[in-house]
């Protein structure tokens, strides 16, 4: 019985590359290199971990990290029962023990006393600490860590440890090409070429305005968003003010210039 | 009277930079005294600015209005298609409008064709009668009319003449060609010359409001010396605030007594940390007079840093563990009581997590480079990367204030290795009315910036403080240097150890960079994420908020 049968992708999650990080990928899981994926929010990191996992068919467990969560949320805990106490084993032990994919997501968000337990499976012991069962496990051959965070996002302080940090491989990713990111807003949502391109250059143009108010531009997942709104009915200016403009900025000032910018792109 | 309004000026900055990807921003400009404001001023578009005529400003509008967004597309397509300063050469003055009234033809056709919605906001601003102003005035009016709206019936041969060579042009060779449109505007000049037209060059202006006065378009030093063949409106430029002229001595004599203290230094090459190598030579602060803001402080000071009182984001969250009481299970207490109950023994019954919310404290030190480079003026702007500082710094120790955090404000500048000059204005645990700030007001740029030693110096007053966040915000305007230092990585090198190393001891070191040239030094010294640039004192409020937002979190 396959422990992790909940976890499989099964249809295939586009994604399409913007350089050669699947054939990197599919070296570094070869190796089981512990990944960290860098980028900015919505650019696709998690699209990319879904789409390897489909591709090298193994289970992809993800974890959103936190702030709260402890290291029992990962690795498990003693739970209780009519009988007694009885061990539950946690997203990152289930992994392990069963070999799947383990993606951290935005990891910088949990604490970093939390992440220091990916220690020992991070390095050549490849090897998970049950210290409350007291078990010692052994990764599964197939199990891999993946983590993700966003190096620029500035709202926060919070960096990974030196120690955590150079356990790890990287990629980093950053928004598609235009034509690129408009394939994908067709691709995903069936809006026609010319309107994906408008959306697009609007969003390149907020991606000028990072630092300048805006901790980010809008995201391609945004994009997506005002896409499936404007292929169900509503106006791309309605659409954009929704799902990018308000999205973006409580800023009166910003919330300006990027209406006014939004209206300069439709006639 | 100068109707200043930040907002609008951040906004409309903001969609410069969205529709152009230049730096440069939007400021407003006085009308003239005496002067109408509807009449003359037309917005000036420089390397680094955007001159808009105060009277633009409508605020009785609410968000941006057509004229304003026309005006910032109108520049963002000059900055995007339109060479700069070409040279007059032989062209006469009524030659030169006619050329910048079909350029400005040209480029906004070429953003319409991008962003086909500015057309909107063009048609909305253009006039449609240009009477009044003599003939020429209402010929190049009806011409730059006859352009954008190509359609429109206008009863002027000449006008038609134009609309068909532009639009024959443009269906032929297409916008880029600027040569085939100079070639059309001189044979255009010279129908104008054979109408024996009266033209005064030094009263004309753009009859087009929300257009740009053509200065940017041109090189006029090279052909004409005298102003009134500008097509520019000579009253239009605006006036630089000449840089106050702060007598040195003066405030050197009225310094009070200073101690001495001996600091090491990176020798980044062999690797050997210097001991007793520079000498900081710590000033108090001289506390004369009250302070009062300045104008300038004052003018900052508009838009305040946003609270964070109800902002959980600025408190610490902390589990409790085994509370008697609350709404979720502590499970690893839940078990030990089981097994305590099985083992026959009876639990205390503190079996639920709680959350506490507490307010997180700050000790703030704001260090500011006094540096004699910082006394030059902002690029295209005419305030001083030092007023800059100044400005930032009594916001973020009022607003740190207020919100019960510890602030201290300290300058420094280096005269060689054994002269690092440290000055206390604002101490830990004094009221923001201190008498310090005023002589923070009086402080004037000397020397180099010896920036490592001046940090070292700096978390002395951090490392004893009990708070949960202990930083430093550098200001500055560039990479550290010295006269007595001629390897330019050698102080980087050290000021980026010391930052390294105050973070191994729970101190982060945060910069604030008030001018883009240095950014790439000043980002190894920081680090990205520690590291921020302001160019306009529009844009401090928010990156002095967002900055502390990064440091409370």
């Amino acid at each position: 019985m396959d422990m992790l049968e909940q976890y499989r992708i099964r249809q295939e999650p586009y994604y399409s590359p913007t350089g050669n990080e699947v054939e990197r990928y599919k070296q570094a899981y070869a190796h089981r290199l512990p990944l960290i994926l860098k980028g900015p929010t919505g650019c696709g990191k998690t699209r990319f971990i879904e789409h390897m996992a489909y591709v090298l068919d193994k289970p992809l467990v993800t974890v959103a990290c936190n702030e709260d969560m402890s290291a029992s949320d990962l690795v498990g805990r003693f739970l209780l029962d009519p009988q007694g106490t009885f061990w539950h084993d946690g997203p990152l032990t289930q992994a392990v023990r069963y070999g799947g994919i383990c993606y951290l997501d935005e990891i910088v968000e949990a604490r970093q006393d939390t992440t220091v337990v990916i220690h020992p499976l991070t390095d050549a012991r490849r090897m998970l600490p049950l210290d409350k069962k007291g078990e010692l496990l052994n990764a599964h051959p197939d199990f891999q860590l993946v983590v993700s965070y966003n190096p620029g996002y500035q709202s926060h302080s919070k960096d990974m440890k030196a120690s955590t940090r150079q356990r790890f491989a990287a990629m980093e990713f950053d928004y598609p090409a235009a034509e690129v990111e408009a394939g994908i807003l067709v691709h995903e949502t069936g809006i026609a070429t010319e309107l994906a391109a408008v959306l697009v250059a609007i969003a390149q143009k907020t991606r000028l305005l990072k630092n300048q108010g805006l901790a980010e531009g809008a995201s391609t997942r945004m994009l997506l968003y005002a896409a499936r709104l404007i292929l169900d009915g509503m106006s791309p200016r309605d659409s954009c003010e929704m799902t990018i403009i308000h999205a973006l900025s409580d800023e009166p000032e910003l919330i300006d210039s990027l209406q006014s910018l939004v209206d300069a792109h439709f006639a | 009277m100068m109707q200043t309004d930040t907002g609008l000026s951040l906004s409309l900055s903001l969609l410069l930079r969205a529709l152009s990807g230049s730096n440069s921003v939007v400021q407003f400009m006085p009308a003239v005294q005496g002067q109408s404001p509807s009449v003359g001023l037309r917005p000036i578009i420089s390397e680094h600015n955007v001159l808009l005529p105060a009277a633009l400003l409508d605020s009785e509008i609410a968000g941006l209005d057509s004229l304003e967004r026309a005006s910032v597309a109108h520049a963002a397509a000059h900055l995007l298609y339109s060479t700069p300063a070409r040279e007059v050469t032989r062209l006469k003055p009524m030659g030169v409008a006619v050329v910048s009234a079909l350029e400005d033809a040209r480029v906004e056709y070429l953003l319409m064709r991008r962003l086909p919605g500015v057309k909107r906001w063009f048609c909305q601003a253009m006039p449609e009668q240009f009477d009044g102003r003599g003939v020429f005035y209402s010929m190049i009016g009806k011409l730059s009319y006859g352009l954008l709206n190509d359609q429109a019936p206008i009863d002027d041969y000449w006008v038609n003449k134009a609309r068909q060579l532009f639009f024959s042009v443009m269906e032929k060779s297409g916008l880029e060609n600027y040569d085939e449109f100079r070639a059309i505007a001189s044979v255009l000049a010279n129908d104008l010359g054979q109408m024996r037209l009266q033209f005064n060059a030094q009263a004309y202006v753009n009859p087009i409001s929300y257009r740009d006065d053509n200065s940017y378009l041109w090189n006029f030093n090279s052909q004409y010396s005298e102003p009134e063949c500008s097509i520019a409106d000579a009253a239009a430029q605006p006036t630089q605030t000449a840089q106050p002229d702060h007598d040195v001595e003066t405030q050197q004599s009225a310094r009070p007594e200073f101690r001495t203290y001996s600091y090491p230094e990176l020798d980044y090459r062999s690797g050997v940390m210097r001991q007793d190598w520079c000498t900081v030579l710590e000033y108090g602060s001289a506390k004369t007079g009250a302070f009062e803001r300045t104008a300038l402080a004052h003018y900052t000071n508009r838009k305040k840093l946003r609270s964070y009182k109800n902002n959980a984001r600025a408190l610490s969250r902390e589990k409790l563990f085994r509370q008697q009481q609350g709404d979720l299970l502590d499970l690893n207490a839940v078990v030990e009581s089981v097994v305590l109950a099985k083992q026959g023994v009876m639990g205390d019954g503190h079996h639920y997590l709680g959350h506490a919310l507490r307010k997180k404290n700050i000790s703030l030190l704001v260090l500011l480079d006094l540096s004699a480079s910082v006394g030059a003026l902002l690029p295209g702007q005419a305030k001083t990367v030092l007023e800059l500082e100044k400005a930032a710094a009594t916001m973020l120790a009022e607003f740190a204030l207020e919100q019960g955090d510890r602030v201290a404000v300290h300058g420094f500048c280096s005269d060689q290795r054994t002269g690092v000059h440290y000055h206390r204005y604002l101490d830990f645990g004094e009221p923001f009315s201190s008498s310090g700030l005023a002589a923070l007001e009086d402080a004037s740029p000397q020397y180099s910036t010896r920036m490592g030693a001046a940090l070292r110096h700096g978390i002395n007053f951090l490392n004893d403080a009990q708070t949960d966040v202990r930083s430093i915000i550098m200001m500055t305007d560039g990479a550290p240097s010295d006269i007595d230092v001629f390897d330019p990585q050698y102080l980087v090198e050290d000021a980026r150890e010391v930052v390294f190393q105050a973070r191994k001891q729970g101190i982060d070191i945060y910069g604030l960079v008030m001018d883009c040239k240095a950014v790439e030094q000043t980002k190894k010294i920081f680090g990205v994420s520690r590291h921020r640039s302001v160019s306009s004192i529009q844009s401090l409020p928010r990156q002095l908020e967002s900055l502390y937002r990064q440091i409370k979190n």
